[in-house]
């Protein structure tokens, strides 16, 4: 006589729900991970192969455009110069971010809204606005060329992300924690470096893996203000567009290669950035 | 002890700081180096490079990427054997190189000691003084071989690197357009070669679709090969984007029309995804065996001899482009090289330039991308020009030749031609639209 039923609409519903989602998600993916797959296919492919009106998925696997990424371009330089800026710049957006976040979450600065907006406004200057005057100033530093030009100019864009995220994290944290540490003798950097860091440690695990991503794919800069021995690896996937012609398997091979660490580095890092990314994100 | 802890990771961090910073200097780039250079010793073998510059590291700017460039690679390493000098290439994105230049060569104290100049820019980089004058250079019969001067370069294609009656660069990596066109196929179908425009549109309509191959195909996307085959057919016309001083439009509203019509028309015995097909794709269409001919430049067919790009190796055959048969017409393609007037080792980058765009260099690019020399003993050296398929053909439309625009706004322009040869083709405008739209573009010329 009781309403049995009503459960099983109730379940139905639930199903179609998830049906629905499921849906939404198998969309999401082939939207985003064909374009990857077709990049991966074409890689082992050759020109003809490529360059087909009806897409080959029978053909001969090569590794031809592999070799010509590693051979003719070298392409280990510009992972290691990718590494170099990418960690640089992410290190050096830690070291001064972090603290300047903690100053904004805790400190008593008079305008603190203010100065964080402020911060907020060099991100949103478009970055080729900001090319040919970041050029001059390291050209006149004779920085141009260097990785230190790379780390400072990624710095830039990253110290916002850092300052930003890592200010919402300090705040989630209850002060009691910090206070207690206070109490037993700790200055206010103590606090900070003893009590606070640790526990915003997955935000700033998170934090890093987006200036890394930021930095590893960041194309205008790495041109200008680098030379043969300092171009990063969006420079060196570039390499393979010529004046009149594509190499698609060469840049295929080498946006797969681009990729590798950084999937890798986002698999490692994935507990980090499920924690450090939802740690922030509620506010009581 | 929370400050002794402290205190301790503090100075840990600093001191991996410290280390991280000293090793960035350290892998860091460092400018040029000079020592043990002395420019007057003689080539340690026949046909190798002037100079000894021990210790001297040059930098080559130019741009990445095309599938013929590695050539220069080559030579660069045999110099730096030779001479114990140290040239390194740095390549970028063509669509960024003006830019990289521009801005690099503005500070003064560039690190580029060589690069490639395109005519469209090449007059605004010697105005502003970024090239160094190499006319002592050549002149210096102990920097060159025997015999060799400005007057061993085809007089055509060294004029390119003059600006107000100085040398600024050195020519190589001479191509133009041709005809290529499947010998088996138009022997089968009863064909003969075809002389003109005329022909090419009817053979083309005959030959579409047999064998499952297109009658025709040449490039479409807007890449600056489309203003390069445009120019070559306004050439076979004897006509012209504009006038000798570059500043007047001169482009006849007949001849466009023509040279339109024949590319709208040769468009609709084309594969698919025409407008998509750089120069190479149009090339690789043709190696693979799917069109009867191709319009395109001769590095690019290089595509159709070579056995690992091609199913139809030994097929081919070439002829210049002509509107009426015995009058044929090219645009001179060229690559132009310069001495950056900031670099501190001038005697090292012309050493070289000589050695690279000399015969001996020349010969060895010429086999492996289907280009021509720009010295006048390249075409005496008869076991090169006999490996070279296309040669009559090139030498043909080259006798009636206008070389690449030579303007700072030609990017523009030519990519607006481009557009408007690819909107007739589309047939999103008529064809007299398409020519008002390129003497809309051909305004631009002084600005």
């Amino acid at each position: 006589m009781t309403a049995i039923p009503q459960p099983k609409r109730k379940r139905a519903r639930r199903d179609a729900w998830v049906i629905a989602c499921y849906v939404v998600i198998a969309i999401f993916l082939v939207w985003v991970l064909v374009p990857v797959i077709t990049v991966a296919v074409n890689s082992f492919k050759v020109p003809s192969a490529i360059f087909t009106s009806t897409p080959q998925l029978s053909f001969t696997p090569t590794l031809e455009n592999y070799a010509k990424v590693f051979g003719e371009l070298n392409f280990a330089q510009y992972l290691v110069n990718s590494v170099l800026v990418a960690f640089g710049s992410t290190a050096l957006s830690l070291i001064f971010g972090v603290p300047f976040a903690y100053a904004l979450a805790r400190l008593p600065i008079r305008g603190r809204e203010w100065w964080a907006r402020i911060i907020l406004f060099s991100r949103m200057v478009p970055a080729v606005a900001l090319v040919v005057p970041m050029f001059v100033l390291f050209n006149q530093l004779h920085l141009t060329g260097t990785y230190w030009a790379l780390i400072l100019a990624h710095t830039t864009f990253n110290l916002p992300i850092v300052i930003w995220m890592m200010r919402s994290f300090f705040e989630e944290l209850p002060p009691e924690l910090e206070e207690a540490a206070l109490v037993d003798g700790a200055g206010r950097f103590g606090a900070f470096w003893r009590v606070a860091v640790p526990l915003a440690s997955p935000g700033m695990a998170a934090t890093a893996v987006l200036c890394i991503i930021f930095s590893w794919n960041e194309f205008l800069f790495a041109l200008v203000l680098s030379n043969q021995d300092t171009e990063t690896v969006p420079v060196g996937v570039s390499s393979f567009i010529g004046s009149v012609s594509i190499d698609w398997g060469g840049s295929s091979a080498a946006a797969i290669v681009a990729i590798i660490p950084i999937f890798i580095l986002g698999f490692a890092a994935q507990r980090f950035l499920v924690r450090g990314l939802t740690f922030g994100g509620v506010k009581g | 002890m929370f400050a002794t802890q402290h205190r301790g990771r503090v100075v840990l961090t600093a001191a991996a700081l410290s280390i991280g910073a000293l090793l960035l200097t350290s892998c860091s780039t460092s400018g040029t180096s000079t020592s043990g250079a002395n420019p007057d010793t003689k080539p340690k073998s026949a046909d190798g490079p002037y100079g000894t510059f021990t210790g001297e590291k040059l930098t080559l700017s130019r741009w990445a990427g095309d599938p013929w460039t590695a050539g220069q690679q080559t030579a660069a390493d045999d110099w730096n054997k030779a001479t114990g000098g140290k040239l390194t290439i740095s390549a970028v994105p063509y669509e960024n190189l003006h830019d990289k230049q521009a801005l690099t060569l503005s500070s003064g104290n560039s690190s580029y000691d060589i690069m490639y100049v395109h005519p469209s820019w090449f007059g605004e980089f010697a105005k502003a003084g970024y090239l160094a004058p190499i006319t002592k250079d050549l002149a210096d019969p102990k920097r060159n071989p025997a015999g060799f001067s400005a007057a061993s370069y085809l007089p055509s294609v060294l004029s390119q690197g003059v600006y107000k009656g100085t040398q600024y660069c050195l020519p190589d990596f001479v191509s133009t357009i041709v005809v290529g066109y499947r010998t088996d196929l138009f022997e089968s179908a009863g064909l003969s070669a075809p002389k003109t425009t005329g022909d090419i549109l009817k053979d083309a309509a005959i030959l579409n679709g047999k064998d499952g191959a297109a009658g025709i195909v040449m490039p479409g996307k807007a890449t600056g090969a489309v203003a390069d085959v445009f120019g070559s057919l306004l050439t076979a016309q004897s006509n012209w984007w504009y006038d000798a001083a570059g500043t007047k439009d001169t482009l006849s509203t007949g001849a466009a029309t023509k040279a339109l019509n024949f590319y709208t028309q040769a468009s609709k015995f084309a594969p698919t995804g025409l407008l998509n097909m750089a120069v190479d794709d149009a090339a690789t269409v043709a190696a693979q065996g799917k069109a009867a001919m191709v319009v395109d430049t001769t590095p690019s067919l290089s595509a159709l001899e070579d056995p690992a790009k091609s199913k139809t190796v030994g097929k081919w055959a070439y002829v210049p482009l002509s509107f009426t048969a015995g009058k044929p017409g090219g645009e001179l393609i060229y690559w132009n090289w310069c001495i950056a007037a900031s670099s501190k080792n001038k005697d090292a980058a012309y050493s070289f330039l000589q050695y690279y765009t000399d015969t001996a260099q020349q010969a060895k690019v010429a086999l492996a991308a289907s280009t021509l020399g720009a010295t006048k003993s390249f075409y005496a050296d008869k076991e090169v020009t006999s490996k070279l398929p296309f040669l009559d053909a090139v030498n043909s439309a080259l006798s009636n030749a206008n070389p690449q625009p030579s303007l700072a706004s030609w990017p523009a322009i030519q990519t607006a031609i481009e557009v408007a040869v690819q909107n007739s083709i589309q047939g999103k405008e008529t064809v007299a639209q398409s020519v008002a739209d390129m003497h809309t573009a051909l305004k631009g010329l002084n600005n």
